[in-house]
C-alpha cells in the first residue's frame, strides 16, 4: 500500500515537472513571439509615422494646403491614434498660424467619427482616449459636448478628469466653467488635479479675463462645495491674478463666510497677502493672530510680511513667540523683511532665549546672503 | 525516525508550495495590473499645474560617501532631469576621500548661510554650499553618520513638499519625476511612491544619460537582472495592487516630506532604513486612522549598479536580510493585528514567514536532504524529480516576469536578451540560489548577534574603472563555509556548474564604457536622421544679460512649461553674464519661443527669427523653422557638412560684428565646426510684473547671432572658450 502511494506521488511529481517544463518553454516562446510581433507593429507604425509626418509638414508649410493627400493616407493606413498623437505633439510645440491648420487636421471627418465611436463605446479606456482627443478640439459638436458633460460627472476620476480636459479646450468660457464647476464639486479630486483644471480654465490667448473671473466668483459663494476645493480655487484665483475678485474675497473674509472651514480662511489670508491688500490686516489682527490653527497663524505672519507695514510688528512679536516652530520662523522672516523698523523688535526677541537668538541670526544671514 | 523525517518532509513541501502559490498569485495580479496601467494614456497633462506656483516642487536627496570618482557624473545626471522647479541636495556624509573638494571645484560651490531647522536629529552639519553654476544645486557637508543620518539632514535642509531619496550612484531617467508626481496628483493621500530600479552594469551612458541598454556581462550581474525583474515587475506591483507595499527601494523613492517628518524621519540604528521607514509610515497612518496611500509605479526607472563580486553581493544580501529582520522585529506589533488590516494579516506574515524565515527552511531542507541520504531514508528518484519540479517552478516564475516585461516595457532591446534571461532563470537555481539562501541565513544569524554594520560595498562606478567603497563601519566577518563542497554533495554538478560559469564570466570592461568615448566615436554616429524626426536633441546656448544671479535664476524658473520640456543648465560666468545651456527636443525651439511669449509677455512677432535653424534638408524638423529657413535664406553651404543635424547656438554680444569676431577667434571651434551663417536680431522685452511676484521689471533679453554647430561637443567647446575669453 505504502509503495503504491509512493509510486503515485512520484508519478504526480513527474507530471508536475513535465507540465512546468512545458509551461516554461511555452512562456519563453510566447516572449519571443511577443517581441517579434511588437517589432513588426513598431515597424509598421514607424512607416506610417514617417508618411504622416512628411504629409503633415507639407500641409502646414504650404500657403494653400491640400488636404486630400492626408485624407487618403489616413484612410489607407487607418491609424487615427497615431495620426492624432503626431498632430497633438506638434500642437503642443508650435504656435502661430500652424495651430489652426493642425486643428483642422484633427477635425478631419474620418478622425472625428472614429473618436466619436470611441467616445460612445463602453470601454473606459476608449472613452478616456476620446476625451483626450477632444481636449485638442476647440469647436465641439452638440453630441460630443453632451457626452463629455455626462462623463465629467463620472465616478471614475480619470474619465472625469479627461472629460473635463475635453470641455476645457473650448473657447466658450461657459463650457469651460461647466468643467471646472463639476470638478470643484467632486470630493475625490486632489488639490493638484484641481489646480491643473483651474489653470487650464484660464485661456491665455483670449480676452476673457473678466468673464472667467465672474464665473469663478460663483464658486466662492456656493456653500455646497467642499471647503478644501474652494480653498484651492481661492489660491488659484490669486495666483493667476483675477484682481477683479479681490473685493469679493475680502468681503468673504470679513463677513466670516464659512469661518469654521480653516482651508478657506487660510486661502483667503494667503490671497490678501498676495494681493497686498492692507485693509485686511486689521481684520487679521483681531481674528487670526490668535487662531487655534497654527497653519492660519502662519499664513497671517506671511500676509503681514507681504503688507510690509511696521504697524503689524506687535502682532509679529507675538507670533514670533508662538509655540509652533513654523509660525515662529515665518514671523521672524516677516520682521527681518521690515528692515530697520523691525530691528529693535528682533533685538528684543534675541535677548530672550539662546535658541531664538540663533534662529534670528541665521535667518538674517540667510536673507543677506540671498 | 521515519515519522520525524516524514513530518519534516511535509513541512518543507507545504512551505515550498505556499511560497510558490503566493508568488503565482502575485504574478497573475501584477500582469493584469501592469497591462491595465500600460494602456492608460496620460490623463494629467500637467501643463496647467506647471504654470502654477502652487504645486509641490521636489527636493532630490542624494547622500554621498567616498564617491569622488562618481559623484560628478551622478550630480550632472540629476541636474538634467526634465521637471520644473526641483532642487538637488547632495549630502556629503563625512567622506574621507575628495568627494567634497571635487564637488566644490566642479560645481563652483560657495558656502552659504541657510537656516536649517533641526526637526530630525542628525550628525552636525559642517557647512551648506550653493553652486554658482547651478542654482538648484545645494551641497550639505556633514559629519559621517551613515545613509539614514545623511537623508535626515537632507530632509531638514529641504524646503519642498516632496523629497526624492536616491543613491548617489544611481541614474534617473529624465522624465522620471513627471511620472512619479502623477501619483500624487491622482490621490492627495499619497505619501510615498516607489519606482522600478533596473541594472545599469554594462549599459552605455553618454553625458550622464542612458544611451544603450545592455545586458551585464558577468554571471552575477545577469542573475540579478532576472532577480530585479521578478522583484519589481511582479513582487512590488502585486503588493501595490493589494495596497500592502512594505518596501520602497532606498535607491529611488518619492516621499511626502511632511509625512516623513511626522514619523520622525529615517532611523539611524538600522541597516534597512528604507523598508523601516515605509513600515513606520504605514503604522503611523493606520494607528492614527489617517487616510494614506503608499504606491509603486512600475514605469519610472532608476538605473543602478549592482555588485558583481561574490563577496560584495554576499555582504549586500546579508545586510538586506538583517534590515528585513530588524524591521519586522521592531514592528512585530503589527503582525496579525486587526488595526493594521491586510498589512497585519497578509503582508507582514508573508515577509516574516516567507522572506525572513525562507532561508532557514531552504537551507534546512538541503541539510535534511543530505541527512536523509546519509541515513538511507531518501528516495533518490523522488528527491531528484521533486528538486527538478521546484527548479522548474522557480523558472516558470522568472520566465513569467520576462514575459511580463515583453508584454509591457521591453527595455532590453535584443531578442537574444530574452534567451539570456531564460538561461539565467534556469542557471540561478544551481548554486546561486543555494548560496543566496546561505547569505540570507547568515544575515539572520548576524541580526541575532546584533551586528549592525553596513559592510563594505565595492563597485566599479559610473563610467570609470575606479573602485568605489562605501564602508560606514566595519564589514561583517568573512565566512569560510564550504559552499562548493556542500552543494557538490547535495546537487551533483550544480556547484561545479556555478564555478564554471564564474570562470567564463569574469568582470570585464568598465560599466559605463561610453562615458569614456573618444570625441571621434560620439555624437554623430548616434544621431541618425531617422531618429531625429521627433524629439531629437537640439542644444542651445543662450546667453542672456541679467543684472544679478537672482534675476537670472528667476528667469529660468519663470520659464514654467519650458523647464518641463527642455533641460536648462544655468550658469553664471565671472563677468556676470548668465548662461543657460538648453537641450530641447526637435520642437523645443518653438516651445522656447512660446514659453518666452507667455512668460515674458512677448508677441510672437517679436522674435520670429529665433526659429531660424540650420538643418539637413532630409531631416524633417520644426516646420516653423522650415518656413523661416526659406524666409531668412539660411543655407547650408557645404552639403558634406550637412549630414545629421545642427545645433543652434544663440548668444549675446555688444554688437553683431563683435559677435562675429568672438566666434571667428575661436580656433578650436573653427577647426571642428562649420560656422554657417550669422543672423542678427534684437529683441527687447520687459517682463510683465505678475501680481508683484517679481517686483522689478525684467531685463532686456537680446538674441544677437546664431551659429549652427554639428553637435553639442562643439557647442561645449564653444561655451568653454567663450567663457574663458
Amino acid at each position: 500500500m505504502e509503495v503504491a502511494s509512493e509510486l503515485d506521488a512520484l508519478r504526480f511529481v513527474y507530471i508536475v515537472a513535465a507540465l512546468l517544463a512545458i509551461l516554461s518553454l511555452y512562456l519563453l516562446l510566447t516572449s519571443v513571439l511577443v517581441r517579434y510581433a511588437s517589432r513588426f507593429v513598431e515597424k509598421q507604425k514607424d512607416k506610417r509615422r514617417t508618411l504622416f509626418y512628411s504629409l503633415i509638414i507639407t500641409y502646414i508649410t504650404e500657403d494653400e494646403p491640400d488636404l486630400q493627400p492626408l485624407k487618403d493616407a489616413v484612410l489607407a493606413d487607418f491609424d487615427i491614434d497615431l495620426f492624432v498623437d503626431l498632430v497633438g505633439d506638434l500642437m503642443t510645440q508650435l504656435d502661430g498660424q500652424e495651430v489652426p491648420k493642425l486643428q483642422a487636421l484633427l477635425s478631419l471627418p474620418v478622425i472625428r467619427s472614429g473618436f466619436l465611436k470611441k467616445l460612445t463605446s463602453k470601454n473606459p479606456k476608449q472613452q478616456i482616449d476620446a476625451c483626450l482627443y477632444y481636449s485638442r478640439i476647440v469647436q465641439l459638436e452638440p453630441e460630443e459636448l453632451e457626452i463629455l458633460r455626462t462623463y465629467v460627472t463620472s465616478s471614475n476620476p480619470l474619465l472625469a478628469h479627461s472629460a473635463a480636459s475635453g470641455l476645457l479646450s473650448s473657447s466658450d468660457v461657459t463650457i469651460r466653467f461647466e468643467a471646472v464647476q463639476q470638478m470643484v464639486r467632486s470630493s475625490r479630486i486632489s488639490r493638484l488635479a484641481l489646480l491643473e483644471i483651474l489653470y487650464r480654465f484660464h485661456l491665455k490667448t483670449s480676452d476673457q479675463f473678466d468673464e472667467e473671473a465672474e464665473f469663478l466668483s460663483k464658486l466662492l459663494v456656493d456653500e455646497t462645495l467642499p471647503a478644501g476645493n474652494v480653498g484651492v480655487v481661492i489660491r488659484a484665483i490669486t495666483d493667476i491674478g483675477y484682481v477683479q475678485l479681490l473685493m469679493v474675497l475680502y468681503d468673504l473674509l470679513e463677513s466670516g463666510y464659512r469661518s469654521t472651514d480653516d482651508d478657506i480662511i487660510e486661502a483667503l489670508i494667503y490671497s490678501m497677502g498676495q494681493f497686498q491688500f492692507g485693509p485686511a490686516g486689521d481684520w487679521m489682527i483681531e481674528t487670526t493672530v490668535h487662531h487655534p490653527n497654527p497653519r492660519i497663524r502662519r499664513s497671517t505672519a506671511q500676509a503681514f510680511q507681504a503688507f510690509n507695514d511696521a504697524k503689524y510688528l506687535p502682532q509679529l512679536m507675538e507670533l514670533a513667540q508662538d509655540p509652533e516652530l513654523d509660525v515662529r520662523i515665518r514671523a521672524i522672516f516677516a520682521m527681518v523683511s521690515m528692515g530697520p523698523e523691525g530691528l529693535p523688535h528682533l533685538q528684543q526677541l534675541a535677548g530672550q532665549t539662546e535658541d531664538l537668538n540663533e534662529l534670528i541670526h541665521r535667518i538674517q544671514d540667510e536673507m543677506e546672503g540671498a | 525516525m521515519n515519522q520525524f523525517l516524514t513530518a519534516v518532509e511535509y513541512v518543507v513541501v507545504s512551505y515550498f508550495l505556499t511560497i510558490n502559490l503566493v508568488y503565482l498569485v502575485l504574478i497573475i495580479i501584477s500582469f493584469f495590473y501592469i497591462r491595465r496601467q500600460m494602456g492608460q494614456k496620460e490623463v494629467y497633462s500637467l501643463s496647467g499645474l506647471f504654470s502654477s506656483n502652487l504645486y509641490n516642487p521636489i527636493s532630490i536627496l542624494a547622500p554621498a560617501y567616498n564617491e569622488e570618482s562618481t559623484v560628478v557624473a551622478s550630480v550632472r545626471s540629476l541636474l538634467q532631469l526634465q521637471f520644473p522647479n526641483y532642487e538637488v541636495i547632495v549630502i556629503n556624509d563625512g567622506s574621507k576621500d575628495k568627494t567634497m573638494q571635487v564637488l566644490i571645484d566642479t560645481f563652483k560651490l560657495k558656502k552659504v548661510d541657510r537656516y536649517v531647522p533641526l526637526i530630525l536629529s542628525h550628525k552636525p552639519i559642517k557647512g551648506i554650499y550653493k553652486s554658482e553654476l547651478y542654482p538648484e544645486l545645494l551641497v550639505v557637508d556633514k559629519e559621517n553618520g551613515r545613509k539614514a543620518d545623511a537623508l535626515n539632514a537632507g530632509i531638514n535642509v529641504s524646503r519642498n513638499d516632496l523629497i526624492c531619496s536616491i543613491d548617489a550612484d544611481s541614474v534617473l531617467e529624465p522624465k522620471v519625476l513627471q511620472s512619479m508626481i502623477r501619483t500624487f496628483i491622482e490621490d492627495d493621500t499619497t505619501i510615498a511612491v516607489g519606482g522600478i530600479v533596473r541594472i545599469a552594469n554594462d549599459c552605455v551612458f553618454e553625458n550622464n544619460e542612458l544611451k544603450e541598454i545592455r545586458m551585464p556581462k558577468s554571471f552575477l550581474g545577469r542573475i540579478q537582472v532576472v532577480e530585479y525583474l521578478r522583484a519589481f515587475l511582479f513582487g512590488r506591483v502585486g503588493w501595490d495592487y493589494l495596497d500592502s507595499l512594505l518596501i520602497i527601494s532606498g535607491a529611488f523613492g518619492l516621499f511626502d516630506r511632511k509625512a516623513v517628518l511626522k514619523v520622525g524621519g529615517y532611523l539611524h540604528d538600522t541597516v534597512g532604513e528604507d523598508m523601516e521607514l515605509v513600515v513606520r509610515l504605514h503604522r503611523y497612518f493606520r494607528e492614527n486612522k489617517i487616510p494614506y496611500r503608499v504606491r509603486f509605479v512600475p514605469e519610472p526607472v532608476c538605473w543602478t549598479e549592482v555588485p558583481e563580486e561574490k563577496a560584495v553581493l554576499a555582504r549586500q544580501r546579508n545586510r538586506w536580510q538583517r534590515g528585513l529582520a530588524d524591521t519586522l522585529w521592531r514592528h512585530r506589533k503589527m503582525m496579525f493585528n486587526p488595526v493594521y488590516g491586510r498589512l497585519g494579516f497578509f503582508a507582514m506574515p508573508f515577509f516574516f514567514f516567507i522572506e525572513m524565515l525562507g532561508p532557514i527552511v531552504e537551507v534546512g531542507g538541503y541539510v535534511f536532504l543530505f541527512l536523509s541520504w546519509v541515513f538511507g531514508a531518501l528516495n533518490v528518484e523522488f528527491a531528484i524529480v521533486f528538486l527538478t519540479a521546484s527548479v522548474l517552478l522557480g523558472m516558470v516564475l522568472s520566465v513569467a516576469s520576462v514575459l511580463c516585461e515583453e508584454f509591457t516595457y521591453r527595455r532590453y532591446p535584443d531578442i537574444k536578451h530574452i534567451f539570456v534571461m531564460f538561461a539565467y532563470a534556469l542557471l540561478e537555481n544551481f548554486g546561486y540560489r543555494q548560496m543566496h539562501s546561505w547569505w540570507r541565513l547568515m544575515g539572520l544569524v548576524d541580526f541575532l548577534k546584533g551586528n549592525k554594520a553596513w559592510g563594505e560595498m565595492t563597485r566599479r562606478g559610473l563610467g570609470t574603472n575606479a573602485k568605489k567603497s562605501a564602508p560606514t563601519t566595519t564589514a561583517p566577518a568573512k565566512r569560510s563555509f564550504p559552499f562548493g563542497l556542500l552543494f557538490l554533495l547535495m546537487f551533483i554538478g550544480s556547484g561545479v556548474a556555478y564555478k564554471y560559469r564564474l570562470d567564463i564570466w569574469p568582470p570585464e570592461k568598465p560599466v559605463f564604457s561610453a562615458m569614456e568615448a573618444t570625441p571621434e566615436s560620439s555624437p554623430d554616429s548616434t544621431a541618425a536622421p531617422a531618429a531625429s524626426m521627433v524629439g531629437a536633441p537640439f542644444h542651445y546656448l543662450v546667453l542672456g544679460t541679467f543684472e544679478s544671479e537672482t534675476n537670472a535664476e528667476r528667469f529660468v524658473r519663470g520659464m514654467g512649461m519650458l523647464r518641463d520640456s527642455v533641460r536648462i543648465r544655468p550658469a553664471i560666468e565671472p563677468s556676470g553674464l548668465a548662461v543657460f545651456r538648453i537641450t530641447a527636443g526637435a520642437f523645443g525651439r518653438s516651445l522656447t519661443t512660446r514659453a518666452m511669449r507667455d512668460r515674458l509677455g512677448l508677441d510672437s512677432t517679436d522674435f520670429p527669427d529665433a526659429y531660424a535653424v540650420l538643418h539637413d534638408d532630409s531631416v524633417p524638423v520644426n516646420p516653423e523653422a522650415l518656413r523661416l529657413q526659406q524666409k531668412v535664406k539660411v543655407r547650408v553651404a557645404d552639403q558634406e557638412q550637412s549630414e545629421g543635424y545642427y545645433h543652434l547656438v544663440v548668444f549675446t554680444s555688444p554688437s553683431n560684428s563683435e559677435a562675429k569676431r568672438v566666434v571667428e577667434s575661436l580656433d578650436t571651434l573653427k577647426s571642428q565646426a562649420k560656422i554657417v551663417e550669422m543672423r542678427h536680431a534684437e529683441v527687447r522685452t520687459l517682463y510683465k510684473v505678475a501680481l508683484g511676484r517679481f517686483k522689478e521689471p525684467y531685463h532686456t533679453f537680446r538674441l544677437r547671432a546664431y551659429y549652427g554647430f554639428r553637435d553639442d561637443q562643439f557647442a561645449d567647446a564653444y561655451t568653454e572658450q567663450f567663457l574663458k575669453n
